[in-house]
């Protein structure tokens, strides 16, 4: 580590000696690691009481069932709803930690340890009632025998508990998720550990449990303070042994080079992570074992925590500034080298396979500096700002000065370096050990950072050769860091557009959750459906660090964006080539979206492109829940489980409250049988197809896939052969059973679009599918005989329950 | 801060004295008086003001401290020249720059006072989700013919008052103070009428009017109409424009339910009926009832509207009425003027006329019935039915009301429940 000064320059050695604290170098062996050097090796797991893939190899027939019970206990105690809760308390201890001390500079430890006591007192009464909660429950389970309890009567203790005291909505929402999974768990895990296991106390179990809460909430200001993804999780694969994953998570390792980085820590992670400490709990061997994991989980919450988002903040800032102060001519190499180390720290979080940090500054610092020389300099900011100013900048800092908009040129250069810099580091080693070829790279990455952050700066003949050297030929635009002063937190488009999204457009866009932008626009913000939208495009792209939160705050001014809560924070969609296209006329300005992104809106990707419809008509539509609590109107969806144990197909269809009523309608006019199932089939249809392409809207029930919202899908380790049959199998059976329905059953549709909750969800079982089982070897990884599969052409039947309201299955 | 002089040490009478002193207490008075302003949340809670901005997308606050520290540079050249008055002539230029500044900070008050009441009505939960309600339906009755002819749809305050009618705020009106711009439509309810809001339709007419510039255009083209019936009948009925485009307004959008409920507010006793003052913008209320049942006849052909003209013309002899609005009533011309009103093209609406944008035939007692049935038990019940149908529905309701007075109690409770829903559409997640 390169000793620096207080203004971060580089001390040689010279000046190391020449400090009164010689003996200070004797203190290196107690050098506080921080988080970002920090590279635990993962402790050597334990013992697993399950049998490893490896020991299994050769004997692909076999399989362990006390790894199935653990997989299903994980599964079962998996709840989806819980993530977002979860995100929602996240979300606002973000937005809380933001709005004290954006613009606040000093000390980063201290800032650090500033962020920790403020968000401690903002969960504290979130913490004082999760103790309440839980003592309550297990005042309400002692004594009770666990086989006797039913999920209902967890969901109605879960709902039943008052807290003592007002608390915020979103704590109240997490505190209903935390009692019910607590519960959940208690009683499966008493289940579970009875089969394992002899001398199981349930009251000990509980007890257990209860102290693996606070580290849930530990959880939260980690996530809210250290913004980026945490490192590779030592436990996560000790419960990846005992299912026999190992494999499959260590290839997943492999390819992480490649990977996209997460701008954030994936919120899901944080479950999966509470679920597999309680399977620890239920599935040791003793008491003696319970009590030894849970002070291992004690000793993990007591780390001290770390900022490094504050540490790239700060560089980002120096850097800037002493690009900004550099003399014509003068050689950047020095600043680039200290930049380069604080700018990998993002990759390095994701624990991408990157050389030596040392080796990575040699390397890159001299290219990059010399590809920047034309761009820096008091000679070159002026040039690079105006035309930056040419962009469009004061359209987006509307507040800025003469000052502001010079030191927008050295941002936009340093925005260049740190992205080049990144994409260099994500390349295989063998490229970087080899200089020659490094360069080349390393030119392609600085073309492709430039043309994003600098605005059009070269020659027309220039473009004319290589379009691709900007992302739009129409229009000029770049992408400038915001907010304007203090830590920069996400990337906005200097252009804003003024569209008419027309009906055919808005059906042709997809955004996350897998729905389209009509159905966005009509279920969500309420607007007509058959009408052109008026809407002003902001575009946004995410930097590491970025979360939605953060974004609405700072763009609180656009009312679009200006609504607190969840109806405010979902109105940001994907900028995908296809929706840049049809929404700006430059596709360029899109970036594709991976399957694992599709789903939620957190976390975002670094590069991930955005876009937010300002539309003066909207209003966010939230509806009364039957518990008293508002919730947002929901889309239509479909999910699809896969329940290989009971050998069934279920399909948990919810059409909104709009398209409820429109089929309702339809069947109250006594509409010919053929045009009602018309009206539902293009619902279904287009959903069941986004379904299989969509991994969070397929959940499979199966001995090797442990979490229900699995990524990426299980479905990947079926040959495509498979799946294409899978999906003929179920679309007849589906017909079938939806006709019968409309034919038999309507009233009962009709009955449930009649009361008040949103919309109607059908829940559709298909049983005995004929070949599931095979499927279900083929996930197991076992020869199956596919031909065999497509002889198999019977239409199986399938029951339907009709409710009011959104249900999951 | 200048050092006081007493007018004694420059040979100033005791008499001179006598007033200086109380004008310098008057002075203090008022100027701290306006400093006070300043906290609005003496007005209202800190939440309660950050609710209704986000609510309304408005910077309510802002613009009203503004308005308050407009009166700053005021106070301070009052202070420095009642500090610095030496003879009579002086204490006199400050007696009238005191009545300017008192004058200033009624009306700033009188702004600050306005928002402040808009702002507690909604304190009650019950009541602010009926408010919402009304200020979507408000908006809706706008944003249907505003937003195709590329206007903006201003932003609707509703607030609860007592009073017999309804009264409009237009939003981008300056307010008392001279300079400050209403951010809002401000759309005063009455108690009685909070479950009957049609006229609330009438006052966003006036809105929409006011925006598209129709009620200039309108003026003209009711002249040159009513011309035959005499230029002094077809001034007068110009004269109405304004009124009349609200009637037209809520018409089109309530049908015969804005009737009744018109008929419910004016049917006071005879003088009232037949009053006409010729600075009046409403016109004669005899008049503005058989007006709303020619419009039903015009559209919906015959139905109960006949019979509540029958029992109007019966309740009001045209014998009670003055000589000179006798000739005024008696003119034949009320389908010119619905025809003008509801018909005619109109340059202000873009080429169209006002029944072209929004066809009343919607809210004909056949199609209410008609969305009844489509919709069924789940027509005051689903949001979606409540979000998009939210104009028809108060039509139905009100429609319900006029012709089933019987059920009124349960045609009330219906409305204020599905009221009460729509509200809620529009509550934070």
């Amino acid at each position: 580590m390169p000793l620096e000064d207080a203004e971060g320059r580089i001390l040689g050695k010279g000046s190391a000696r020449s400090t009164p604290f010689l003996d200070s170098f004797s203190f290196e062996g107690h050098t506080p690691v921080t988080a970002t050097e920090a590279n635990p090796q993962p402790a050597p797991a334990r013992v697993s009481p399950f049998l490893s893939v490896y020991e299994t190899a050769g004997q692909a027939e076999y399989r362990d069932p006390e790894a199935e019970a653990l997989a299903e206990f994980l599964r079962e105690i998996h709840d989806s709803e819980f993530d977002e809760a979860l995100l929602e308390v996240i979300h606002e201890a973000e937005a809380l930690v933001e709005d004290r001390f954006a613009a606040e500079p000093g000390d980063l430890r201290m800032q650090t340890r500033n962020v920790e006591n403020l968000l401690q007192a903002h969960l504290a009464p979130l913490a004082d009632e999760v103790g309440r909660a839980l003592n309550t429950l297990e005042e309400q389970l002692a004594g009770r025998d666990p086989s006797a309890i039913t999920d209902e009567e967890i969901e109605a203790l879960a709902e039943a508990y008052v807290p003592s005291q007002p608390i915020r909505p979103e704590f109240e929402n997490f505190l209903g998720k935390l009692v019910k999974k607590a519960g959940s768990a208690i009683v499966k895990g008493a289940k579970a550990a009875a089969k394992v296991a002899g001398g199981f106390v349930l009251g000990k179990f509980i007890a257990a449990v209860k102290k693996l809460a606070p580290i849930l909430l530990r959880q939260v200001v980690k996530v809210a303070i250290n913004k980026l993804p945490a490192q590779y999780q030592p436990l996560a694969r000790k419960v990846a042994e005992k299912l026999g994953l190992a494999k499959e998570v260590a290839e997943e390792q492999e390819e992480e080079g490649e990977r996209l980085l997460d701008a954030t820590e994936d919120v899901r992670r944080i479950q999966n992570e509470f679920d597999q400490r309680i399977a620890e709990l239920a599935f040791a061997r003793d008491d003696v074992e319970r009590e030894l994991l849970v002070a291992e989980a004690a000793v993990e919450t007591r780390e001290s925590l770390s900022s490094p988002l504050s540490e790239l903040d700060w560089a980002r800032e120096r850097f800037v500034r002493e690009l900004m102060e550099l003399e014509a001519g003068q050689d950047p190499t020095p600043i680039v080298e200290r930049f380069v180390p604080v700018a990998l720290l993002p990759a390095l979080k994701l624990g991408l396979k990157v050389i030596g940090r040392q080796k990575v500054v040699n390397y890159l610092a001299r290219p990059v500096a010399k590809l920047i020389a034309r761009l820096i300099g008091k000679e070159h900011a002026g040039p690079l700002s105006s035309a930056l100013v040419d962009a469009g900048l004061r359209l987006v800092h509307l507040e800025a000065t003469p000052e502001d908009e010079m030191r927008a040129a050295g941002e936009a250069v340093a925005a260049t370096v740190e992205e080049t810099i990144r994409k260099v580091a994500s390349l295989p080693e063998e490229v970087l050990e080899d200089e020659e070829l490094l360069e080349g790279y390393v030119l392609e990455a600085f073309e492709e950072a430039a043309t994003v952050n600098l605005p059009d700066i070269l020659s027309e003949e220039v473009y004319e050769n290589r379009p691709e050297l900007r992302e739009a030929e129409h229009f000029k635009s770049a992408w400038v860091w915001r907010p304007l002063r203090g830590p920069k937190r996400y990337k906005k488009c200097t252009r804003i557009f003024d569209v008419s999204v027309t009906p055919h457009v808005a059906q042709a866009i997809n955004t996350f959750g897998g729905y389209t932008l009509a159905e966005f626009l009509r279920d969500r913000l309420g607007l007509p459906a058959g009408r052109p939208v008026r809407a002003r495009v902001h575009l946004y792209e995410a930097i590491p660090g970025t979360s939605l939160p953060l974004l609405y705050w700072h763009e609180r001014g656009i009312p679009a964006l200006g609504t607190a809560g969840r109806a405010g924070w979902s109105q940001l969609h994907p900028l995908t080539p296809i929706a840049a296209g049809l929404l700006c006329g430059a596709p360029g300005l899109g970036r594709d979206l991976p399957p694992k992104y599709w789903a939620s809106r957190r976390p975002l990707f670094v590069g991930e492109r955005l876009y937010a419809l300002e539309i003066p008509a909207a209003l966010p539509q939230t509806v009364p829940a039957p518990n008293g609590k508002t919730i947002v109107r929901q889309p239509g969806t479909l999910g699809l489980t896969l329940d290989f144990p009971r050998n069934q197909i279920r399909l948990c269809i919810f059409f909104s409250e709009t398209e409820a009523q429109q089929i309702a309608t339809k069947i109250r006019e006594r509409a010919r049988l053929g045009l009602v199932w018309t009206l539902m089939r293009r619902k279904v249809r287009n959903r069941l197809a986004r379904a299989f392409s969509t991994p969070d809207r397929v959940k499979v029930i199966h001995g090797t896939v442990a979490a229900a919202a699995a990524e990426p899908s299980p479905l990947n380790k079926l040959p495509p052969i498979a799946v294409h049959w899978l999906k003929h199998r179920v679309g007849p059976a589906l017909r079938k059973g939806l006709v019968a329905l409309l034919r038999e059953r309507s009233r009962e549709f009709v009955a449930a679009a009649e009361q008040p909750e949103d919309g109607v969800t059908l829940i559709v079982t298909i049983e005995n599918v004929p070949g599931l089982a095979l499927l279900g070897k083929a996930l197991r990884g076992e020869t199956v005989d596919l031909p065999n599969l497509q002889s198999l052409k019977d239409v199986p039947n399938a029951t339907i329950g009709v409710f009011a309201g959104h249900r999951r299955d | 801060m200048p050092q006081s002089v007493s007018l004694r040490d420059i040979g100033a009478t005791e008499g001179l004295e006598a007033v200086r002193t109380q004008l310098e207490r008057q002075v203090a008075h008022w100027t701290t008086a306006a400093s006070r302003l300043e906290v609005l949340e003496n007005l209202a809670s800190a939440e309660a003001w950050l609710a209704l901005e986000r609510y309304l997308g408005v910077a309510v606050r802002e613009r009203l401290t503004e308005a308050v520290q407009r009166l700053r540079p005021f106070a301070a050249v009052l202070r420095n020249e009642c500090y610095s008055a030496r003879s009579a002539a002086d204490l006199e230029r400050v007696q009238r720059r005191l009545l300017d500044f008192r004058h200033r900070y009624t009306r700033v008050e009188l702004c600050l006072d306005f928002y402040g009441d808009c702002t507690r009505t909604r304190t009650s939960p019950e009541i602010s989700v009926l408010l919402r309600a009304c200020d979507l339906l408000a908006r809706r009755s706008m944003q249907v013919i505003l937003e195709p002819l590329g206007k903006p749809t201003p932003p609707v305050l509703c607030y609860l008052d007592k009073g017999v009618g309804a009264s409009i705020l237009k939003a981008g009106l300056r307010l008392w103070d001279g300079s400050t711009e209403s951010p809002a439509a401000a759309i005063k309810i009455v108690w009685h009428n909070l479950f009957r809001p049609s006229s609330l339709v009438h006052e966003t007419g006036h809105q929409v009017a006011h925006i598209v510039g129709w009620n200039e255009e309108l003026a003209a083209a009711l002249e040159t109409r009513l011309a035959p019936y005499g230029r002094e009948i077809a001034k007068i009925w110009a004269g109405w424009a304004t009124e009349l485009a609200g009637d037209a307004f809520a018409f089109v959008h309530m049908g015969y339910a804005a009737v009744a409920a018109l008929h419910d507010v004016v049917a006071g006793d005879a003088a009232s009926v037949f009053r006409f003052d010729e600075w009046d913008p409403h016109p004669i209320s005899y008049l503005r009832v058989l007006l709303g049942v020619e419009m039903c006849r015009r559209f919906f052909g015959s139905g109960p509207w006949d019979a509540l003209a029958d029992a109007w013309i019966q309740a009001y002899p045209m014998a009670n009425a003055e000589a000179g609005v006798r000739r005024v009533v008696r003119a034949p011309l009320l389908p010119d003027v619905a025809e003008v009103c509801l018909a005619a093209p109109m340059r202000a609406f873009g080429g169209r006329s006002l029944a072209g944008w929004i066809d009343p035939r919607r809210v004909s007692p056949s199609a209410l019935v008609q969305l009844e049935k489509q919709a069924g038990a789940a027509l005051f019940v689903s949001h979606h039915w409540i979000w998009t149908e939210s104009l028809r529905l108060t039509a139905l309701t009100g429609y319900r009301m006029a012709t089933q007075p019987e059920q009124m109690a349960d045609a009330i409770a219906r409305q204020r429940a599905w009221m009460l829903r729509l509200g809620a559409l529009l509550a934070e997640a």
